[in-house]
């Protein structure tokens, strides 16, 4: 169990540094001189050499990369070219609003999603499963940026319900948050029905229900206690699936979080701001899938003996 | 082809599927019979009109004909999909063949980066590709071809795998064959129909994904039909041009939406076993 938590992290963290190294190299991957790329074509060459030691570009690759890790491991990650402003005190303005956003919406999603998928799996074949498993297949077509455009069209424009963009008030929140909400939604509910069919498989279900227990103590006692296993599981695999998604959400609905960010910092070919973004969201997406396996080992029996059985 | 037809019969989600997948192909193919206007055909009717006989689909703020914009947009639609799958398939295939075919370090370094670009949300590392390549519908095809082969190459792994010790193979490889021919010849026409499979599975991910990357304004540019531009494009009218949203988000729902449902049904008909994962 150890070694396999041990062996888990070490290959998180090589992962990390492998991640680390493509978002350094990604400035030196472009075509032409980066300080062309920066600047404008009447900037004097006097100032374009001043620049190219500010962002050490004057040192061989290695020597930029430990220069580079060392900042960033004391919060430095350089300065916007295009605002100035250094980019840790946007991230920090930025990252919080980006957090808060999709871990309400991974809430939400959650909380509706596994009980329709377990009553899915329970019901399997019934109607109301067919009529579940049909529209959640539609609705993993829609893409969330048309949802979001929807929901506008309906609630802000027509109805005059709900605002329209922004990010001030907790009704600023729902348009946003359900966007996130539909869309994500109709993977999770058959994600959920397809495991708690392989628990309502095992044995000892089988078992449960041969000493004679009630129905409904099964279902609570033994399925749901493992699909809360599932449903852990699942909130940690989904926090990098819907950040992405909140990134085309948040330019939806001009949300001043991270995906804004990372988009203004694409189409201004603003460096600092785009490779620090890349990385923190593949950092947090390795440490997701690392609780998530780690998560998996520990509650699981089946994999904790598997494990064991290794040693 | 036989068994192709009887299970269009009884497989509901394939019928379904394909005709729908037909209309998108055939709307695409007969696009200038189709559309009245030239998708840059300007002032074709005052701006904004609203739909009518004419203009089933009204205009735009250029009086464009939205109807024929949306129209020759599923050309481009279908290119991308058509584009990424090639490029996906060439490098997952030849990346699974390679790592399941040889094992060892070979396999263990391919399955790393693999993994890699299996675990980040293709949004995401498409977006960092683009910042190194530059904006632009080809670019986007080549970032998500790039952070999308992972499947291929996993599937492809665990099949080579398990055909490489097969009798058939092994008698090959008893005659002196090549390992490249053995991999080419041998290996490799046993797993088509697994190839075909994924690449129909994953085209509904492909598009949405190029067509979130144009929405955000990183792809197809004005005054391309592409649908995520059209759909950028309308959020600045939302209040006095409603239909101009509605349209080709429809659109691009039909067409994910039917290869949702096509590649499903595919894969119950040629590869049954891909369903548990």
């Amino acid at each position: 169990m150890r070694d396999y938590v041990i062996k888990r992290i070490s290959q998180g963290i090589l992962l990390v540094i492998v991640v680390s190294i493509l978002v350094f190299a990604m400035l030196d991957l472009m075509p032409g001189d980066p300080i062309n790329i920066m600047t404008d074509r009447k900037v004097s060459e006097e100032v374009k050499e001043q620049l190219r030691i500010e962002y050490h570009l004057n040192l061989p690759l290695h020597q930029r990369y430990v220069i580079w890790v060392k900042d960033m491991l004391h919060g430095n990650f350089g300065k916007s070219i295009k605002s100035k402003l250094p980019v840790m005190d946007m991230m920090k303005a930025r990252l919080p609003v980006t957090l808060k956003l999709t871990l309400t919406a991974l809430l939400v999603e959650l909380v509706i999603a596994v009980p329709i998928g377990l009553l899915a799996a329970y019901k399997k074949d019934s109607i109301f499963d067919r009529i579940v498993m049909d529209v959640s297949l539609f609705f993993t077509a829609v893409p969330s940026y048309w949802i979001a455009v929807v929901f506008m069209l309906l609630f802000a424009v027509k109805l005059r319900v709900l605002p329209l963009s922004g990010f001030s008030t907790p009704l600023h929140y729902v348009l946003p948050v359900a966007s996130l909400v539909v869309s994500g939604i109709a993977s999770t509910i058959r994600m959920t029905k397809t495991e708690v069919l392989d628990v309502l498989r095992e044995k000892y279900v089988l078992t449960a229900y041969a000493k004679g227990l009630k129905k409904k103590s099964v279902l609570v006692k033994h399925v749901l206690r493992n699909a809360l296993i599932l449903v852990t599981i699942m909130f940690f695999m989904s926090v990098p699936w819907v950040i992405s998604g909140a990134v085309i959400i948040e330019n939806i609905f001009t949300i001043p979080g991270m995906g804004q960010m990372l988009t203004s910092g694409i189409l201004n070919q603003d460096f600092p701001i785009v490779q620090a973004c890349v990385f923190i969201l593949a950092i947090l997406t390795v440490v997701c899938n690392l609780i998530c396996d780690i998560i998996t080992a520990v509650l699981d029996p089946r994999i904790r003996i598997s494990l064991g059985g290794e040693n | 082809m036989k068994k192709f037809l009887y299970n269009l019969r009884h497989n509901r989600n394939l019928a379904i599927g394909t005709v729908m997948v037909l209309i998108v192909i055939l709307v695409a193919i007969f696009a200038d019979q189709i559309a009245p206007y030239a998708f840059d055909d300007s002032y074709v009717a005052p701006k904004f009109t609203k739909p009518c006989s004419d203009f089933p689909f009204g205009t735009d703020d250029f009086g464009r004909d939205m109807f024929s914009r949306v129209v020759y947009g599923s050309r481009i639609s279908l290119r991308v999909a058509l584009l990424a799958a090639i490029i996906e398939i060439c490098l997952g295939v030849s990346i699974g063949l390679l790592a399941g075919y040889y094992g060892g370090n070979l396999d263990r370094v391919l399955s790393f980066i693999g993994d890699l670009t299996w675990s980040m949300p293709p949004i995401i590392m498409s977006m960092a590709v683009i910042t190194v390549l530059g904006k632009g519908l080809t670019n986007v095809i080549i970032a998500i071809a790039v952070v999308s082969w992972a499947s291929y190459a996993r599937t492809v792994r665990a099949k080579t795998q398990s055909l490489k010790n097969m009798a058939f193979v092994e008698t090959g490889a008893a005659f002196n064959e090549t390992d490249f021919s053995l991999m080419v010849r041998y290996i490799l026409p046993n797993i088509v129909p697994t190839i075909i499979v994924l690449a129909s599975l994953s085209i509904p991910s492909t598009i949405m994904n190029t067509t979130a990357l144009s929405f955000l304004g990183l792809g197809s540019m004005p005054p391309s039909p592409d649908w995520g531009l059209l759909l950028s494009n309308s959020m600045s009218y939302i209040s006095i041009a409603p239909w101009l949203a509605i349209f080709p988000g429809v659109a691009l729902v039909f067409t994910v939406f039917a290869f949702n449902l096509f590649g499903e049904g595919l894969r119950d008909l040629l590869d049954p076993r891909l369903q548990s994962r």
